[in-house]
């Protein structure tokens, strides 16, 4: 396999195998001016992005009279240099404070014809570097700098962006209010569908099941702008379980559940639930998951949204999410806090869930919107990278897979469980 | 069927999961009318008239988990 993919190619690196060049961290990175300054007290030529129009710079085509570029927006320079030269030691002696960290820039990407590919690659490798340089308190400066650039702020929060996992070969079960066929960002996918609704097809009237399966696994290159989707190689199983009307009964969601098993889908997420005050969970439902872990499906189902926190009402988890073998997402916003309206008690697990943009039912073709509905297809698009990462796992297993790897949160497991889910 | 009627769903034991059929049965010889029985899950929903009829049916019908009333579901966005 490695000849016939060096054959179609060129020469594919092997692993770690780096540029020659370095890539150098400002932990201060919003000062382009210090940076500046201590990359020219080292000797070194360094342009500036401010320099370029965003369409016309390529980091494969340095000006030939610089030795590097500085990447503003990041606080990221990119410098040619041999190791252990004297400019080199310059700039790291000029550090008295580790304000700066530097690592060989590493070969991502390397295939011939595939420049916008490698690029990618070198992004995320950016991207990693500025994250370890800046730490948890530069993680919300880069989500509200990149927010609306690339994707949207939930992928960037759940480090989506910089998976090398695209839920190829696992099917996700959306139970919802079906799917808008037409999308142009799904021409070309295959989508099997079924409702479970009578009186109405599988055909999304109401926007919501769209929007929810746009975010799972919706496409990488989205006609809408930003990119929105996560496990955009999954496959699509939507089954309508609540009507046009956004609303469903016992007997439509559990014929889904029986249905996406029966399809071998790996992951079932229900962005649908019931008040549950005063109530334990459901047998029925806790009975219907635990058939299902076992046959390999692991159900994610929405907190719910019934309360209004800054009022003072916080209400438990919904059905059937709080059932025990059912895995329940709440909600934070872009400032990874709580929503307001996120439900309390059994979560185990936070996605993001405020200002969600996704695509949408015609004539809008995309909306974005808030509501647990939104936190739950976050989780089920990355439960699909983990199934994808290890298909051997058992729905138990990927469920500890999620959680063990969830970013904590400063909040109350009782409100994010484990924290905020991240991608493989 | 009485004008009251109640849509129900009922899951049925580990134990008696590969006898649904039977229960079923059992279930309609006391009244319940069945419109779903889902193997995998183990689930049945149907039609009854009086929720007395759930104690009834877990009482005279061995395998039968759990039987309760259908609920109403929405969407979780935040209006």
């Amino acid at each position: 396999m490695h000849n016939n993919f060096s054959t179609q190619f060129g020469n594919v690196p092997e692993k770690g195998e780096t540029t020659g060049r370095f890539l150098v961290s400002f932990v201060d990175g919003g000062s382009e001016k210090k940076a500046m300054d201590l990359l020219t007290k080292a000797s070194f030529n360094v342009a500036t992005t401010s320099d370029f129009k965003e369409s016309s710079f390529s980091s494969a085509s340095l000006p030939d009279d610089s030795n590097g570029i500085y990447y503003k927006e990041l606080g990221v320079a990119l410098i040619k240099t041999e190791p252990y030269s004297d400019q080199m030691t310059t700039l790291l002696t000029n550090n008295p404070n580790g304000d700066i960290i530097m690592e060989p820039e590493r070969v991502i990407y390397a295939i011939k014809s595939l420049d916008k590919k490698y690029l990618e690659g070198y992004y995320d490798a950016v991207k990693h570097l500025y994250e370890k340089a800046q730490g948890s308190s530069g993680f919300q400066e880069q989500i509200e700098t990149l927010t609306d650039q690339e994707s949207t702020w939930g992928l960037l929060a759940t480090n989506v962006l910089a998976s090398k996992y695209t839920g190829k070969g696992v099917s996700i079960a959306v139970l919802d209010t079906g799917f808008y066929t037409g999308h142009p960002d799904f021409i070309g996918r295959v989508v099997d569908s079924r409702s479970f609704i009578p009186g109405e097809d599988v055909e999304d009237l109401n926007g919501h099941g769209t929007h929810c399966i746009g975010t799972a696994l919706g496409a990488k290159r989205s006609n809408l702008g930003s990119r929105y989707s996560i496990a955009h190689e999954a496959n699509i199983f939507a089954g309508k379980v609540l009507s046009n009307g956004g609303r469903g009964t016992d007997g439509s969601i559990l014929d889904g559940i029986e249905w996406a098993v029966e399809n071998n889908c790996k992951i079932i997420s229900m962005s649908l639930g019931a008040p549950s005050l005063g109530q334990s969970y459901s047998q029925v439902y806790e009975d219907a998951a635990r058939r299902a872990i076992a046959k390999g499906t692991l159900i994610i189902a929405a907190a719910g949204n019934d309360s209004a926190r800054r009022k003072g009402k916080v209400m438990p988890v919904s059905h059937p999410a709080n059932c025990p073998s059912i895995m329940a997402v709440g909600a934070v916003d872009s400032k990874l806090k709580v929503a307001d309206f996120s439900n309390h008690g059994q979560v185990d697990i936070a996605a993001p869930g405020v200002d969600i943009f996704s695509c949408w039912k015609s004539p809008e073709n995309s909306n974005t919107i808030s509501g647990t509905s939104m936190a739950t297809p976050h989780v089920a698009g990355i439960a699909a990278l983990y199934a994808e990462a290890n298909p051997a796992a058992t729905a138990y297993q990927l469920w500890q897979a999620i959680t063990v790897n969830a970013k904590r949160l400063n909040s109350p497991s009782s409100d994010v469980g484990a924290g905020l889910v991240q991608a493989k | 069927m009485g004008p009251n009627k109640i849509h129900f769903v009922a899951s049925v034991d580990d134990e008696h999961l590969d006898q649904i059929n039977e229960i079923v049965k059992k279930m309609e010889g006391i009244g319940f009318y069945i419109e779903k029985v889902r193997k995998i899950t183990g689930t049945i929903s149907g039609i009854v008239d009086s929720v007395n009829s759930f104690q009834e049916a877990k009482a005279r019908i061995k395998g039968i988990k759990e039987i309760d009333s259908e609920r109403s579901y929405t969407t979780q966005i935040s209006v």
